[in-house]
């Protein structure tokens, strides 16, 4: 595990790479999930002193790669260096994007959770509240250390997160979108922190979407592009443009599709629409119109779903299906009367009895269309299973497997298949081809296209540009709690919404400021 | 020394799944696994006593062990949806006072009625703490089980209730052409359910619950209805169970008897139902119940000390958990996408 000063004497000192600056260096990463290859071959070094910024789309490989480093997550091959002067000491720390706060635990117990101060072996209150208020006057902020962390504003608990990076004095600290959650004074705090932080030595991996931010903050770059290191670079070689252009794939994509007719009937249009904070939703599905939606992760585009499906029953707003005016449903068999039905995000958690054969979950939501009185038939079951596997493309002799034996493309033809009874005017696709792999993934919209040709309207959330520029016949791209566009298929391209959703970023930081 | 024998021949029939290749460990195995433990274990207490298979000794059984049988077959369905149940000791106990009540001075119908109706009663205040109020069902079915003990001791003022009534007697002593009534009406039961359970749209429900509630309730099935209707099941069960028990005895008390919460878990657990849900079937928990009736009835037959029979109990129970585990385990740990 040892890094750094035997190397020294083969190598000459160079000022910008000097080998004992080095206090991570990862090189030849790969890490295979199921399905997807989330890194392959990156290489990495972090110098003591400087920030090193990691950028990328949704499901480039960063969060992968910080985990790797953490020694969260083990890599497939490849290997971690960790210098000595830094593992002697308190190692790597990290602030993942999700927040790690103990709720019911005070804002002091949280800040000193993994380094409790102590004397004689005893907790030492006394050290920790005079470390927490040090601590705390460097934000300029005055969180009640006796405060349940649970509740504090998301932006305060980030601020806790950030504090009990600090207070452990690790040698590394990996932040994952640290500012998402911070208003502009705390930002502002954060980024001194960080200079105080560097003068000290400490080496710092920064992860963020403004990309503003990070070429303001960072001393070195790279540029992740489906799990692949695209280029490392100081920040002064590095463009605002030149990052967009790194992080968008350069091969040109297949986008020939031609364009469904136009003037089409609308199937459902969206009304006012209240999930949670931010501005009410208000848009307009065609029949036969495959919709995307786009948009960073948490930008609310999974509740939006939730909401038309019924399983956000606080909801406001109304909705017209096929001219028929209801409010939003309550609970998902309203949905389902309504004709809309949800393709949910997590196949194995919310789409399937993995138990159960694919033959059964495709019948589970039209149980009363295969039964005569209370029972079920079992001659209607498989008929309606093989009419549906059929519709999807699944092999019928695959269907008497149990669901959690399949892989994750045969799962999602279950996941869409077992609507098809109940024949919905709008399916909603929650990110149907996460984790499955590229000819899966075109059967899905093989499937999805015929669909739609027989009438049915779809809406899909995804975080693959790629595939929303391909698939979608229009696109809405949100972000910053609104609807920023919406582009017609021709206008979608990858680097144009790349452009609008990062833009967006970027503005709402220069507004605040 | 047979003891021993039996024992091991237990463990090692019960332990089978282990030694496989995981590809090989699934619930089929699991299943024919604990049939092959319980035939073994039928086969060594017949070879020693050959009169343990005779028809007076089966209908004898057949005739004790219904109300615990009954019983278990409401659990099953219980479990299969993913709940649990540990008031059902204090609903028998309870039914069976309302049965000796009732029976004093009104027709034994009536009583049988009153009975399963105060076990459906019980049934609703469980659905309602662990479905309604979302309670953990261990929780609050420990809770409710001594309020209603509660209410059979004042009812009661821990006296027994003798029942005098011709009648009342015929479904807990009377037989059909040497078979017990009270062991028909168990078979019935436990046919019904498992017809119930596999052919109804409630079985097809109750499965998918069990195994994702989740994406049951996504695929628009009302979950918590399915999980309310198995305590209301479960509890018309005890209420039956209680009144046969009262009837075999013409009286009742407020502790009839409280061990047979851990017979019918034994049964339930032996048959291969697995307390996290999606699992089982009536005809795993008939194996269980087949396993428990030969241990308790053996050691009779056999003639050993019955000191032993709650070590051994226990020994099983562990080693099915204990496979339950192992084989639960052999299916999940695939590493999982971010």
């Amino acid at each position: 595990m040892t890094f750094g000063t035997s190397n020294r004497t083969h190598r000459p000192l160079a000022a910008v790479d000097r080998a004992d600056d080095v206090v991570v260096s990862m090189s030849a990463i790969c890490k295979h999930y199921t399905g997807v290859q989330a890194l392959s071959d990156v290489s990495l070094k972090v110098k003591k002193g400087l920030v090193h910024s990691l950028v990328g789309g949704n499901g480039a490989g960063k969060s992968t790669l910080i985990k790797i480093a953490t020694g969260v997550e083990k890599p497939d091959s490849g290997t971690v260096h960790v210098a000595a002067s830094v593992e002697h000491g308190r190692g790597i720390t990290a602030i993942y994007q999700e927040l790690t706060i103990v709720p019911e635990m005070t804002a002091l117990s949280n800040v000193f959770l993994g380094a409790p101060r102590h004397r004689y072996s005893l907790l030492s209150r006394k050290r920790m509240l005079s470390d927490y208020r040090s601590i705390g006057a460097r934000f300029q902020t005055d969180i009640d250390p006796q405060t349940p962390a649970g509740s504090l504003s998301v932006a305060d608990r980030q601020l806790l997160e950030i504090m009990r990076a600090l207070v452990s004095r690790h040698g590394v600290i990996v932040m994952d979108e640290p500012t998402a959650s911070l208003g502009v004074r705390e930002r502002q705090n954060l980024y001194r922190i960080i200079g105080e932080l560097k003068a000290q030595g400490t080496a710092i991996v920064f992860i963020g979407h403004d990309l503003d931010e990070v070429l303001l903050l960072s001393d070195e770059i790279s540029v992740l592009r489906n799990g692949r290191l695209v280029s490392t670079q100081p920040a002064v070689g590095w463009t605002r443009d030149g990052l967009v252009k790194a992080m968008l794939d350069d091969s040109v994509s297949e986008r020939s599709r031609k364009v469904a007719n136009p003037d089409r009937a609308t199937a459902l249009s969206v009304r006012n629409l209240q999930v949670r904070r931010g501005r009410p939703w208000d848009f307009d599905l065609l029949r036969g119109e495959i919709l995307g939606i786009g948009g960073l992760v948490g930008s609310g585009r999974t509740s939006l779903l939730h909401a038309l499906a019924g399983l956000r029953p606080s909801a406001s707003g109304t909705l017209t299906v096929n001219g028929v005016q209801s409010r939003i449903p309550r609970n998902v068999r309203e949905a389902i009367k309504l004709g809309i039905v949800l393709s949910p995000e997590d196949r194995k958690r919310q789409g399937l009895v993995l138990g159960l054969p694919g033959r059964t979950n495709l019948c589970l939501t039209n149980l009363k269309l295969v039964s005569t009185a209370m029972f079920a038939r079992k001659a209607r079951m498989d008929a309606l299973a093989d009419r549906e596997a059929d519709a999807m493309a699944f092999a019928r002799s695959r269907l008497t497997v149990p669901a959690g034996h399949l892989s994750g493309g045969n799962q999602q033809k279950l996941v869409i298949g077992k609507w098809l009874s109940v024949k919905p005017a709008v399916l909603l696709l929650d990110e149907p081809t996460r984790g499955i792999d590229v000819g899966a993934k075109a059967e899905v919209y093989r499937t999805i296209r015929t669909l739609c040709d027989q009438g049915m309207s779809v809406i899909v959330v995804s975080s693959e540009l790629s595939e929303l520029s391909e698939q979608c016949d229009r696109v809405i791209l949100i972000g910053a709690g609104r609807q920023l566009a919406t582009l017609q298929h021709q206008d979608a391209s990858v680097e144009a919404m790349t452009e609008l959703i990062f833009a967006s970023i970027g503005s709402t930081e220069k507004t605040a400021l | 020394m047979t003891i021993d024998r039996v024992s091991s021949t237990v463990m090692a029939a019960v332990g089978a799944g282990h030694r496989l290749s995981p590809r090989l460990r699934t619930p089929m195995l699991h299943r024919f696994g604990t049939l092959l433990a319980c035939v073994l274990l039928v086969a060594i207490v017949t070879t020693l006593n050959p009169a343990f298979l005779s028809a007076i000794n089966v209908a004898n059984m057949l005739s004790q062990w219904a109300p615990a049988g009954i019983m278990a077959v409401g659990m099953t369905l219980v479990v299969i949806v993913g709940g649990f149940d540990l008031s059902i000791a204090s609903i028998y106990s309870l039914c069976a006072v309302a049965a000796a009540l009732l029976g004093q001075h009104h027709s034994a119908t009536f009583a049988f009625a009153g009975a399963t109706s105060a076990g459906v009663l019980a049934g609703v205040c469980n659905a309602t703490l662990s479905v309604g109020l979302r309670i953990n069902p261990y929780i609050a079915t420990v809770g409710s089980g001594f309020v209603i003990t509660g209410i059979s001791l004042v009812l009661t003022q821990n006296t027994a209730i003798f029942v005098t009534s011709d009648t009342f007697g015929i479904l807990g002593a009377e037989r059909w052409h040497g078979f017990p009534i009270s062991g028909l009406l168990f078979l019935c039961i436990a046919t019904g359910s498992g017809i119930a359970l596999k052919y109804t749209i409630f079985g097809h429900m109750a499965y998918a619950v069990g195994g994702n509630a989740e994406a049951s309730k996504l695929s628009g099935i009302p979950i918590n209805v399915v999980r309310a209707g198995t305590y209301l099941i479960l509890g018309a069960c005890c209420g039956i169970a209680g009144f046969i028990s009262a009837s075999q005895l013409n009286s009742a008390q407020s502790t009839v008897d409280a061990g047979i919460l851990f017979d019918v878990a034994t049964i339930v657990v032996l048959g291969g139902n697995s307390f996290g849900g999606g699992v089982g079937s009536i005809w795993q928990t008939m194996v269980g119940l087949v396993m428990v009736a030969t241990i308790s009835n053996g050691f009779v037959m056999l003639d050993i000390s019955p000191f032993y029979q709650s070590l051994f109990k226990g020994i099983i129970i562990i080693a099915a958990l204990t496979l339950d585990s192992v084989l639960k385990g052999a299916n999940s740990g695939r590493s999982q996408p971010p």
